[in-house]
Order: structure tokens, then C-alpha cells, then sequence
């Protein structure tokens, strides 16, 4: 083995390793998990026999391994930039929905105060006991 | 009203119709979206006022102390934590005055372009002909002269909009527009920014209820125009409706 295929076998481990912990979801969770590990595997695989990928490249009738590599590359990578596109659109819209409810929260509880005629200032002693704080 | 003579009777008619309207409209809101319109939004409620009691602004994060002087006066305030979009902000202004009774909501913008005769003619026309929405439409006469790249971007903003719609509308983008109560409950606006246009038509065009376009004049002040939606904007509205 060549200190370049170890260093790229150590990448990948620890790229799976972090997907692995790091990524969010519940089910999905389990799938993005499983294919990082079967990602994982393959990479170590082509990366310990690089003839390999240069085998099933033919078998695609694309010439050497590193093309078909580029093209599965840019694939996923595509499918990662419009899932994320996604993700931050949904996760827009919860943020929009704690915002609005952050606003209206607000609003009823200072039209509440104003409507309470005991409750004039709240810098003012608090000793009253006509204070009603429903 | 133009030419009327100033006789006794003209003169008491005058004074009496505003309060007459303000109790008419004891069951409409308008809900106004505000970002950063403190120059104006003074003037704009004011204008309001006297034949809509019940006007809630919804500042949407806005840095130019606009809500304070909103709310000085008179109307009610809904402060957004951070700034969301228009859409977002009439959003919450409808479930505001919805939450609060509404029978009417009424759309109105900030920046002094809508006037508030034809609000209230609006809003007498939905409770006259039963009409669950009324459109303002800035085409259906020739009154207001909007720029002439402005009309092409407008026009096929209309029949981008009538295609994906069940309605025939001859303006698309406008901001004054009347919703019942019970057509205002099946919106639920979830484009944030200035796409929500399109949506709402999308959602009340759903709902099947009555509806008629009414004309209105959109006074393009020197102000308004200053700060007018780009036309570069309505890129991002067509990619926003394309990329749900």
C-alpha cells in the first residue's frame, strides 16, 4: 500500500465517521448512515484495487475509472445541492412560524396590559393588591 | 366629488358620513405591512382613521423606528422579531385580525400609494353585492400611468397568473385588496416575500367563493416611486413560485 492510498483511505473513514454522527433526521437518518457506510467500503475497495474502478468503467463503456468517478461526483453532487436548496427552504418556513408566533405572542400580551386598568406602569411598587397578573 | 355646491345640507352631509363609515366598518380590519416607511406611515393611518377604526401595522423589523410612530398614531402593532417579507407579514396580519373578529380584512400598503377612498368603496361593494374578495385592479380605467416597462412586467405578471389560476384578472400585483372572513381562512401564505401576490389569488381562486375586481388609482408619488419593487424583483418572484 502507498502513503497515498493510506492517507485517502483515512479521509474517507473520517468523513464517513462524521456523516455517521453528525447528520440530522430520524428514518432518512438510517439510510444516509447506510449508504455512507456502503460508501465508505467501495472507496477503501477502489482505492486498495484502483483497476477495479478501471473495470467497471469499461464495463460502462466509459474509458478509465477516474471519468466514471467524476461523473458519479457530479451527480451526487448535484442531488446534495438541491437537497440542501430544500432543506434551508423548510427550515426558512419553521423560522417564519416561530417568528409570527414570537409577534403575536407579543402583541397579545401588550394589548392584555393596556386593557388592564390596574397595571399602569410596570416600574411602580409592586405592593398593590389589586395587581392581577392573569 | 368635484363640483358639488357648498350649500347648509351639503355642508352637514359632509360631516356626518365619517363617523357613519367608522361604525359601518366596525367589523373590517386593515392590515398594513411596514418596512421601513417611517417617512409616511404617519400620514398613511391618519388617512385611515376616519373610516376604518380598526388598523393594525405589521412591522416587519423595520430599522427606521417606523412601528413607534405607527402605533402613535393609532394604530395596532405587530412587531415581527426579524424581518420576514411582505407575504409573511400579511400573513400574520391576517391571522391578527381574524383572531380579533374580522369580518372584513382589508390589504393596504405603506407607502401612501393606495388611496383610501377606494378601500372603502371596496369594502361597501363586498358588503352590497355579497362578494367574498374584491381585487383592486389599476387597468380596469385609465387613471393611474404606470411606467412603461412597468406595465409589460405587470401585464405578464397577469397572465402568468390567469394561466395557473381558475380567475381572469387584469392586475395581478396589486396590494388593495378586500377578503371576507370566510374566504381569508383557507389562505395560509407561505411565500414570504413578494411571490405571496400570486399565492393568495392561487388559495382564494380555490376557495370558489365571489369575487370582482375593482378600479383603483395607485398614486405614484415621487416617494413611492424611489422606493418601488424593482423590476429585477420579479425574477425572484417567478423563480420563487417555479422552486416551491
Amino acid at each position: 500500500m502507498t502513503v497515498f492510498q493510506l492517507l485517502l483511505i483515512l479521509g474517507v473513514v473520517a468523513a464517513a465517521l462524521l456523516v455517521v454522527r453528525f447528520l440530522p433526521g430520524d428514518r432518512s437518518l438510517a439510510l444516509k448512515r447506510i449508504f455512507a457506510l456502503i460508501f465508505a467500503i467501495a472507496a477503501v475497495l477502489a482505492i486498495l484495487f484502483p483497476n477495479m474502478l478501471t473495470a467497471i468503467a469499461q464495463f460502462f463503456g466509459i474509458g478509465r475509472g477516474a471519468d466514471l468517478l467524476l461523473y458519479v461526483f457530479i451527480i451526487a453532487s448535484l442531488l446534495f445541492s438541491v437537497a440542501t436548496v430544500r432543506a434551508k427552504a423548510r427550515s426558512d418556513a419553521r423560522v417564519t412560524e416561530l417568528a409570527r408566533s414570537v409577534a403575536l405572542i407579543e402583541a397579545r400580551l401588550s394589548e392584555a396590559q393596556a386593557d388592564d386598568p390596574t397595571h399602569k406602569d410596570k416600574d411602580e411598587d409592586d405592593t398593590s393588591s389589586k395587581r392581577d397578573h392573569s | 366629488m368635484s363640483g358639488m355646491t357648498a350649500t347648509r345640507a351639503d355642508q352637514a352631509a359632509a360631516l356626518a358620513p365619517p363617523d357613519a363609515t367608522r361604525l359601518a366598518n366596525a367589523d373590517a380590519w386593515v392590515v398594513i405591512p411596514l418596512y421601513n416607511e417611517a417617512e409616511v406611515i404617519g400620514e398613511v393611518i391618519a388617512g385611515l382613521l376616519p373610516d376604518f377604526a380598526n388598523v393594525v401595522c405589521i412591522d416587519d423589523g423595520s430599522s427606521d423606528g417606523g412601528g413607534v410612530i405607527a402605533r402613535a398614531a393609532g394604530a395596532s402593532i405587530v412587531s415581527h422579531p426579524i424581518n420576514l417579507g411582505q407575504g409573511a407579514a400579511l400573513q400574520t396580519g391576517f391571522e391578527y385580525a381574524l383572531e380579533r373578529g374580522a369580518k372584513y380584512v382589508v390589504t393596504f400598503d405603506a407607502d401612501g400609494q393606495h388611496r383610501v377612498e377606494d378601500a372603502k368603496t371596496m369594502v361597501a361593494r363586498a358588503r352590497e353585492e355579497d362578494l367574498a374578495i374584491v381585487y383592486g385592479s389599476r387597468f380596469l380605467d385609465d387613471r393611474t400611468k404606470p411606467g412603461f416597462l412597468k406595465r409589460i412586467v405587470l401585464k405578464t405578471a397577469v397572465a402568468v397568473t390567469n394561466l395557473t389560476t381558475r380567475t381572469r384578472l387584469t392586475d395581478a400585483h396589486n396590494g388593495l385588496r378586500v377578503i371576507r372572513n370566510d374566504a381569508l381562512r383557507h389562505v395560509k401564505l407561505k411565500q414570504d416575500r413578494m411571490a405571496h401576490g400570486t399565492e393568495i389569488i392561487v388559495q382564494l381562486s380555490r376557495t370558489k367563493l365571489p369575487y370582482a375586481e375593482h378600479p383603483v388609482e395607485v398614486l405614484y408619488t415621487d416617494y413611492s416611486k424611489a422606493k418601488g419593487q424593482s423590476l429585477l424583483n420579479s425574477v425572484n418572484i417567478l423563480i420563487d413560485l417555479i422552486i416551491r
